[in-house]
């Protein structure tokens, strides 16, 4: 167990850094199309938003239903920190991990005492519940249903970043990202993630040996709202326009699918993440088709291909050892069956 | 009426019968005695049709009933066919009272018309289940809940009675009750095929006795030949 | 002071009809452990296809409830076996079950949506005027509904007791092996249990949308009240589900009369919290 890790790590940190580097290049050639560039930040932003939330509910199993939540919280509190009390969009990122993380434990301290089904309904109606509640405290400064406009956006010493140079904010992006996905690798192969695995596959026998659940999972549900919530507050210093239809039950809808896609395994949620930005810019122009099609997107995949995309890269790669070992042993059987399983 | 070939089953990758092949004739009392975790239960989980629904998998043999091939029927159609499996956990409905749990009994079609005859006999079987009638079946006591767990398959117009350890968790005069109801029912014309860790109340009425061991059926034999083999008395029955 | 009984009265039958829609979302947990997420969604169709035929078609009030609830109760039936069933293969069957009927839900809402447009409608009531007894005045809608509905959870109520279907509902929301062993089919039952469901979700929604308007996406307020209410009143209860959904309906009807209709979501909110903080059990509930 012990070598074939160590050699999966070395085989991951290649991986990883192709694509880095490829990610890094990318701007030389598409410097010129900012609307990919635009798209590809996206994909960042929902990356990093998919991937934690696949942390959560997938490695940890929660049930959670409010990752969303953990976003708008960074992406408003960092927002009114800039536009009211003139702090830095870049410490605005900061905020809006800590607020995003404050949150995350706030929701998993009742949450994770109740069963399975009860937290994703409290999660969800928390989900419901924050969309009304923005609309209704403008007195508050949440800018109500109109939302906040003009935030501030990103300096870099004497420059600031316009909308319409988007190399600088996809590389801030990139490196949020890159960070991003670093850290939930190393949770996910640390003992905290091991933990997970243990706790998931052999609850009982893992609680016997002192596995803390509790513990774990709301360390869990603290990093990813974090993540989350860093996210979010690039989101409101990028886009510069927050507002409760633009981050409402749609991207709530979107973003789930991109984590149930994922199929369960980092980077499972990222792929998805990036296919599903792309594909959801193509549908823009279906309209109200849109969250027809995603609904019925979502039951297709969860009842035909519950594995994912992830699922489906292992069955590639199945295929292909079988056919590498058939090709090498031409007369030998294949494996013997497990019996009627 | 019951033939069981060469049948292995599995729980995953995990094998619990090895080669099991037993028979039981009509109007027969037959016992299977063997150790805890020996596979007993699965043998008569895997008769009656309830492998998959423990995730288990028959992987090879057949399995005969009249004649007719059940092995790959679900347990409500066998429940139909009057092969009925009382389980050791009772699994009884435990917010409902006796008297429904023995009406869902007769759920299934064959055995709706012969409900209050079947009704009947059982309260003359069973006359604490009478009694308690309007009792919530869970709060019967263990060998009251093991009465009515017989007296539901009943309901279900058994022709084939598959127990498992009927005398689990009873006091030894409960036990008695029990098997000797047991030994009623089979005298009335059920088949029975009784599953058993106690090895001298389950051979008192017994017609032939099969032992299981590690999946294995490793003896069969009438009750005299049984308590006449010293060599399977001393090793495997300990008496 | 006489304002204030109207308003109870108003909102006690409000609380019947909740009492429906909670019946329905508890009746599938309770039988087929399946959160139902698109609960609302059924709700809102009932109420849409009872338009199609009230309004665009001119039909009467008894046709129309002849032919919606059926209809509700078919595409109950056809979800249980097109997408439920098939999840259950798969060990994650909790999870799996919420995020399609998730996905369903978004589906059905947005598919109501594109065919009939957002801008909000109304239907007629079933009867016109009030009624005065002993100086409380409610509306005959009310007054109907509630007499409706108070009929109908008797009828289930003797559904499940008596005939065999409910009671093999019941016993499978008991133990699910012990209705295997007395040959109850699990399967076919689950399915009938959803399109009871829905069939009663789709006559939650006619009977309330004369007092509501009528909107595509309304269906999760639907969905978050009838689980304030299983969880207030305690699953595995009948009369716990319809006492604590009539108090819920006064509760409701009190806010909205004397605070602002803004706040009746968050007062469901706090409720919830309150019941899962203080007594995650529920008033009478008898199990989890």
């Amino acid at each position: 167990m012990g070598i074939t890790t160590k050699i999966n790590i070395s085989r991951d940190l290649r991986i990883a850094l192709i694509v880095l580097a490829i990610l890094c290049l990318l701007p030389l050639g598409l410097h010129n199309n900012p609307y990919v560039m635009h798209i590809l930040i996206m994909c960042f932003i929902w990356g990093v938003l998919a991937s934690s939330w696949e942390l959560t509910n997938q490695y940890a199993g929660i049930f959670n239903l409010a990752q969303t939540v953990f976003f708008i919280a960074g992406a408003y509190m960092s927002a009114m920190m800039a536009l009211y009390w003139g702090i830095s969009p870049w410490l605005g990122l900061l905020l809006g991990g800590i607020v995003g993380g404050a949150v995350g434990i706030a929701v998993a301290l009742p949450s994770l005492r109740v069963k399975g089904v009860y937290t994703a309904l409290l999660t969800f109606a928390l989900t419901l519940i924050i969309d009304p509640m923005i609309r209704r405290t403008e007195a508050w400064g949440t800018g109500g249903s109109e939302g906040l406009h003009a935030i501030p956006a990103f300096q870099l010493g004497g420059y600031v970043f316009t909308p319409l140079e988007k190399v600088p904010p996809y590389y801030v992006a990139l490196a949020i990202f890159s960070i991003a996905a670093f850290v939930l690798y190393k949770v996910i192969r640390s003992r905290v993630g091991l933990a997970f695995v243990a706790l998931r596959d052999a609850g009982p026998f893992a609680k016997s040996l002192g596995v803390s659940e509790f513990r774990y999972k709301l360390m869990a549900f603290g990093i990813a709202a974090s993540l989350s919530g860093v996210a979010g507050a690039f989101y409101a210093h990028y886009t510069r326009t927050l507002s409760p239809t633009a981050i409402g039950l749609d991207v709530f809808l979107v973003v789930l699918l991109m984590m149930m896609i994922g199929g369960g395994r980092f980077p499972g949620a990222i792929i998805a993440a990036f296919a599903l930005t792309f594909a959801n810019e193509f549908l823009r122009a279906t309209g109200t088709l849109r969250p027809i099609i995603l609904g019925a997107v979502i039951i297709s995949m969860i009842v035909l291909r519950p594995g994912g995309i992830m699922g489906i890269i292992d069955s590639i790669r199945y295929s292909i050892r079988q056919r590498a070992s058939r090709a090498e042993l031409p007369a030998s059987k294949s494996s013997p069956g497990k019996g009627v399983g | 009426m019951l033939e069981v070939n060469n049948v292995n089953t599995f729980y995953g990758e995990a094998q619990a019968l090895h080669d099991v092949s037993l028979r039981v004739d009509k109007g027969e009392l037959v016992v299977a005695l063997g150790a805890n975790g020996h596979g007993k239960s699965t043998l008569l989980k895997t008769i009656c049709g309830l492998i998959t629904l423990t995730s288990g998998s028959i992987a090879s043999g057949s399995i005969k009933y009249k004649g007719k091939e059940i092995s790959k029927l679900p347990p409500q159609v066998l429940v139909g066919m009057g092969i009925v499996y009382i389980a050791e956990d009772r699994h009884l409905f435990p917010y409902m009272t006796v008297l429904e749990n023995l009406k869902l009994g007769a759920y299934n079609i064959r055995a709706r018309p012969k409900e209050a005859e079947n009704l009947e006999y059982v309260f003359q079987l069973f006359p604490s289940l009478k009694e308690r009638k309007n009792q919530r079946a869970g709060t019967l006591s263990g060998g009251e809940g093991r009465m009515l767990a017989i007296g539901r398959g009943l309901m279900s117009n058994a022709e084939f009675l598959a127990i498992d350890e009927p005398s689990l968790g009873l006091a030894p005069a409960l036990e008695s009750e029990v098997f000797n109801r047991i030994y009623d029912i089979n005298k009335s014309g059920v088949t029975i095929l009784l599953v058993e860790q106690d090895v001298i109340k389950a051979l008192e009425h017994a017609d032939r006795v099969y032992l299981v061991e590690h999946g294995r059926i490793v003896f069969e034999g009438s009750k005299e030949e049984v308590l006449s083999d010293k060599h399977v008395r001393v090793a495997y029955l300990g008496i | 002071m006489a304002q204030l009984a109207d308003t109870l009265a108003g909102g006690a039958a409000l609380g019947t009809v909740y009492a429906l829609l909670a019946l329905g979302l508890a009746l599938i947990y309770g039988v087929s452990r399946v959160f139902n997420f698109a609960h609302g969604s059924f709700f809102t169709w009932g109420a849409y296809l009872a338009y199609v035929f009230l309004v665009r078609l001119g039909l009467s009030y008894p046709a129309t409830f002849a032919i919606v609830i059926p209809i509700m109760f078919m595409i109950g039936l056809l979800v249980e076996r097109s997408i439920i069933r098939p999840l259950r293969l798969n060990p994650n069957f909790v999870f799996t079950s919420i995020v399609a009927t998730l996905g369903l839900a978004f589906f059905m809402d947005y598919l109501c949506l594109r065919t009939f447009g957002g801008r909000l409608k109304a239907l007629p009531q079933l009867f016109e005027g009030s009624v005065r007894y002993g100086g409380v005045v409610m509306s005959v809608h009310e007054l109907a509904i509630a007499v409706i509905s108070i009929a109908l959870v008797v009828a289930l109520a003797i559904f499940l007791s008596r005939s065999r279907l409910g009671m093999s509902m019941r016993a499978l929301s008991q133990d699910i092996f012990g209705a295997s062993l007395v040959g109850i089919y699990a399967g076919r039952t689950f399915g009938y249990t959803f399109g009871i469901s829905a069939a009663l979700a789709g006559l939650a929604g006619i009977l309330l949308s004369p007092l509501f308007f009528l909107r595509p996406l309304g269906g999760w307020e639907i969905l978050a009240k009838s689980f304030v209410i299983v969880a207030f009143g305690g699953l595995g209860s009948m009369q716990g589900t319809l006492i604590a959904a009539i108090i819920l309906g006064m509760v409701e009807s009190l806010i909205t009369g004397y605070i602002g209709a803004v706040w009746s979501l968050v007062g469901w909110f706090v409720i919830l919290l309150l019941v899962l903080i203080i007594r995650p059990r529920g008033l009478f509930g008898v199990w989890e």
